[in-house]
């Protein structure tokens, strides 16, 4: 699959939640002064929120985000039909963080419920799969909760200068319905010759992630323009042109590549490297939620990219939608 | 001004090189401050300057800048 197009499903809203506990690029032990600048400057990361208990925290954050989303809109959890997690630090493999969820919260056995394992792509591959199962449910009222994040911080080594100083916790919750207006239209890549740019690896203090940052820097430059100018030459045009493009936030080396590939300006293009850092799948929907004016209604192109390696673009309708500031949670 | 000259002028500047141009045969791990980020800072640099991707194979089998600079004459 490459190109989809998805019709009669909006978001109506987001939540995101993370970590009260930060962490300051400029505190970083392995590096002296000079280095901490270069970092902050090329990376655009100065500060990293960071679980403290990493166990829990995942699905403490999800839980947290679903209250909130499901207080925003109002919504009864009887009225969902779909709960997906998006997340790569379930922490156990069985059962789904999805599956636990929906038994702690007391979901209706009606919710289906089930994890995608996906990161920086995430919320992109996430809205596509939530939006198409709502459109394929044999009814009028359509719910769909979109959890997508992770507590990434659990699977950096302490000196792997690398990862440590880019990666950050946070989760976001999208709920998605169905809308008659609502369209939607998707550009899903996989690159998995690229399994190894960003990969777990063992040693004797135990199993890291590891990041070849100029293999990411390559996968990401090289295919992730040519998948939004494709989406948007078969998809664009003079009614639906993005007011606002939300990129992953992977690193400001990275993300101004992929602008100037594609001549997107920063000033529709924002970014939340400097106080978030990259917080996975999370990334977009929080910094659309920090960027989200009202006077910004109408069409916004999503791209997310990383792990897999893994591109997905989105272009999105958005309208009467009800966006919730993050919040911080002391874990 | 030579390609080849373009090439380490633009890499003294990028590793702020103080004395002297480096040559071809600079092994570019010797620069100050080569790091793992300078190695991502310069990879980016290239593309920039030269719209040519440099793959971290390419990277790991190359020693000296001439290796560079070929592998950038060869992807033009």
């Amino acid at each position: 699959m490459a190109f989809s197009k998805i019709i009669g499903t909006k978001i109506s809203g987001i939540t995101t939640v993370l970590p009260y506990n930060k962490e300051d690029n400029l505190e970083l032990s392995a590096l002296n002064l000079k280095q901490k600048e270069e970092l902050i400057k090329h990376t655009g990361i100065r500060f990293r929120h960071v679980a403290k208990e990493k166990a829990q925290s995942g699905k403490v954050l999800f839980k947290s985000g679903i209250e909130k989303l499901l207080e925003l809109l109002t919504w009864d959890k009887s009225s969902l039909d779909v709960l997906i997690i998006v997340t790569q630090t379930a922490q156990s493999p069985i059962p789904s963080l999805a599956c636990q969820i929906h038994g702690e919260m007391n979901f209706p056995p009606t919710t289906l419920a089930y994890d995608i394992n996906s990161g920086c792509s995430g919320f992109v591959y996430g809205l596509h799969t939530a939006s198409q199962l709502l459109v394929s449910l044999d009814q009028q009222g359509k719910r769909a909760i979109l959890c997508c994040g992770d507590v990434s911080t659990s699977l950096t080594e302490e000196f792997d200068m690398a990862v440590k100083p880019i990666f950050s916790d946070a989760v976001s919750v999208i709920g998605i319905e169905g809308n008659k207006g609502g369209e939607s239209y998707f550009n899903l890549e996989t690159f998995g010759k690229g399994k190894n740019a960003i990969s777990m690896q063992k040693n004797t203090t135990g199993d890291w992630m590891r990041m070849d940052g100029v293999d990411v820097f390559n996968y990401a430059v090289k295919y992730v323009p040519n998948n939004i100018k494709t989406l948007l030459e078969r998809y664009s045009n003079e009614n639906n042109t993005p007011k606002m493009y939300v990129f992953h936030q992977a690193n400001l080396l990275i993300n101004n590549s992929i602008m100037k590939a594609i001549g997107v300006e920063q000033s529709v293009a924002p970014n939340s490297l400097y106080d978030y850092g990259n917080t996975a799948s999370a990334s977009i929907p929080l910094t659309l939620s920090l960027n989200w004016a009202s006077d910004k209604f109408g069409w916004g192109l999503f791209s997310g990219f990383g792990v897999g390696f893994s591109i997905a673009s989105a272009l999105v309708r958005i309208d009467e939608i009800k966006i919730a500031q993050p919040e911080f949670i002391n874990i | 001004m030579t390609s080849e000259l373009k090439f380490l002028s633009f890499t003294s500047k990028e590793f702020q090189v103080q004395d002297g141009l480096p040559s071809m045969a600079t092994e570019f791990r010797d620069l100050p401050n080569w790091s793992s980020l300078n190695a991502l800072i310069f990879i980016s640099a290239i593309n920039d300057a030269f719209g040519v991707l440099i793959s971290s194979t390419d990277l790991s089998k190359s020693k000296t800048l001439g290796d560079l600079f070929t592998i950038i004459q060869s992807s033009k």
